[in-house]
């Protein structure tokens, strides 16, 4: 039960979230929108939530899988829920402290680091729970396996990595601490994307029925591949910070080296759409197609973005919050609602109606197009800041990029209702299987009494 | 996405750079709100802008690009122009 209410939380959290986001968008253009909340706080809320959402779900899912696919039960249910009320406890101070204007940390995280202590704890609560419950799995690991145990490790270290600056060496020299800070985002992203990822194969893999993908060569090549990204292709985002030539050098091959994932999606896309056929009535299904759509048109993006002499034009423009939104919003949410859509589907207490199937295929439609027009618009803002930049002050950049800001706010409405219609249908349904396993509960509690 | 403030310090000549970001940081302006800083958190940022300013120039002026898409700067100890070129 644990893991739904990781699921449920997490689907709150990236409905205010959005909600911050466009109060943001319209902050952003009329300066004096909703004055009160300042900018500085709405960013900071919709980075920190939208963030949690991922996090929050993609470990529901584990927690969710774990004692019903691998193993019977977790190790300890006890721990999971210390690690929830932890994690609830701590994102409730944590927007105390925006909403008060205490701020303290960096990007993602930019709450004072004392609230960083729970989280460490946390995670490690549920890194316990994960390695001791697979200690009884006895057959070989399923790669998807091996994907969440690195996601979980990885943050340790990325997170660690991230508030090295609490660190007089690293806080006192501005050059080192951008290089370490930047570099640990990369790698951070890579974290929770393993953990995603993985989400992403175990369903696919139960949806279509056979283990066999999950232990193939071609499976654990791309698993290695992806690491091995994790941890070196922090290309992109150190390329114009001081250091030395081989490191950049050598970070931009690497992240080339992921030419390979893009080609292999191109190669494989005619028996995509052949799954797609078969599986066009799984709502799950639905999401992961809309996810390898999304994943190949932003790896594209993070290719071009990963040669330097483009990341030259494009470093600090709006391509750049293209590349985190289409990464963040296409890929990991459209595998986080897939992950929903799996429990839900895969439940006999909480089958949806024709007609929620129905508001959910068109809420993720209106999703789909909001998010490409969104993503366009930042693209074309992102040219005009970056590639067109011929010297003029930047309030003349500013004015020039308007209708294009504009474009994507009002995107952002569209993809805030679109995403809103999905989790309203999505939350009920969770909570109908919540709600039907207390009863269970009671009820066996009581034939104990009696 | 904001202003680049790299050399907002050394932008305008000695000393002007610093009385704009100063008026700035008082009163907001150009869609930039007003965050009521006090007078120790403006000094703060004045000096974290003057040491950002001293790391280097932004965007680069003077730079070549190799074959395959590398960038080198002129400040870059490794970089040859013959080699380049």
């Amino acid at each position: 039960m644990i893991g739904l209410h990781f699921m449920r939380l997490g689907m709150l959290s990236l409905a205010i979230g959005m909600f911050f986001g466009v109060i943001g968008g319209f902050q952003f253009l009329f300066p004096d929108f909703i004055k009160e909340l300042l900018f500085t706080k709405t960013r900071a809320l919709h980075v920190s939530m939208v963030v949690s959402w991922i996090f929050l779900v993609a470990i529901g899912g584990v927690y969710h899988y774990l004692p019903r696919y691998a193993v019977n039960k977790l190790y300890s249910s006890k721990l999971a829920s210390w690690h929830y009320w932890l994690f609830l406890l701590t994102g409730i101070a944590v927007v105390g402290s925006y909403l008060s204007g205490r701020f303290g940390g960096r990007e993602y995280f930019a709450f004072p680091p004392v609230l960083a202590i729970p989280i460490f704890i946390s995670w490690i609560f549920f890194g316990i729970n994960f390695f001791k419950s697979m200690s009884v799995y006895s057959k070989p690991w399923p790669v998807y396996y091996y994907q969440w145990a690195t996601g979980i490790i990885y943050f340790f270290l990325t997170y660690t990595e991230a508030h090295l600056y609490l660190i007089p060496y690293f806080r006192e020299n501005m050059v080192r601490e951008i290089i370490v800070q930047w570099k640990s985002y990369g790698a951070l992203t890579g974290s929770w994307n393993m953990l995603v990822y993985g989400t992403a194969f175990f369903i696919a893999t139960k949806i279509g029925g056979s283990e066999k993908p999950a232990y193939s060569k071609m499976a654990f090549g791309l698993y290695f591949l992806g690491l091995f990204n994790l941890i070196f292709g922090w290309a992109h985002h150190t390329y114009l910070v001081p250091s030395d030539t081989w490191l950049r050098t050598f970070a931009y091959f690497v992240s080339m080296t992921e030419l390979y994932i893009f080609g292999k999606i191109i190669w494989d896309w005619r028996s995509s759409l052949s799954q797609w056929e078969i599986n066009r009535h799984n709502l799950a299904y639905h999401f992961l197609f809309s996810a390898d759509i999304w994943v190949f048109l932003n790896l594209g993006l993070a290719l071009i973005i990963s040669v330097p002499f483009f990341n030259f034009y494009t470093h600090g423009t709006h391509i750049i919050v293209a590349h985190a939104m289409g990464s963040t919003i296409g890929i990991n949410t459209m595998i986080l609602l897939a992950s929903i859509f799996y429990v839900i589907g895969s439940s006999k207490e909480s089958t949806l109606s024709a007609k929620q199937t129905k508001g959910v295929t068109h809420g993720l439609k209106l999703t789909n197009v909001s998010l490409a027009v969104f993503l366009i618009a930042l693209i074309c803002a992102g040219i005009g800041k970056g590639i067109l930049y011929t010297g003029e002050p930047y309030q003349v950049i500013m004015y020039n990029i308007r209708p294009f800001l504009l474009t994507f706010t009002i995107a952002g409405i569209a993809l805030m209702l679109g995403i809103w219609s999905i989790l309203w249908t999505a939350y009920r349904g969770l909570g109908s299987q919540l709600e039907r396993k207390k009863r269970i509960e009671t009820n066996s509690e009581i034939l104990e009494v009696n | 996405m904001g202003p680049d403030l790299t050399n907002a310090m050394s932008y305008r000549g000695e000393g002007v750079g610093e009385a704009i970001a100063r008026a700035f940081l008082m009163n907001g302006g150009n869609g930039m709100p007003n965050f009521e800083l006090n007078e120790t958190e403006i000094n703060a940022l004045v000096a974290y802008l003057k040491f950002v300013d001293k790391t280097g120039t932004y965007p680069p002026k003077v730079y070549d690009m190799t074959w395959y898409g590398m960038i080198y700067q002129e400040d870059d100890p490794e970089w040859n122009r013959e080699e380049t070129e």
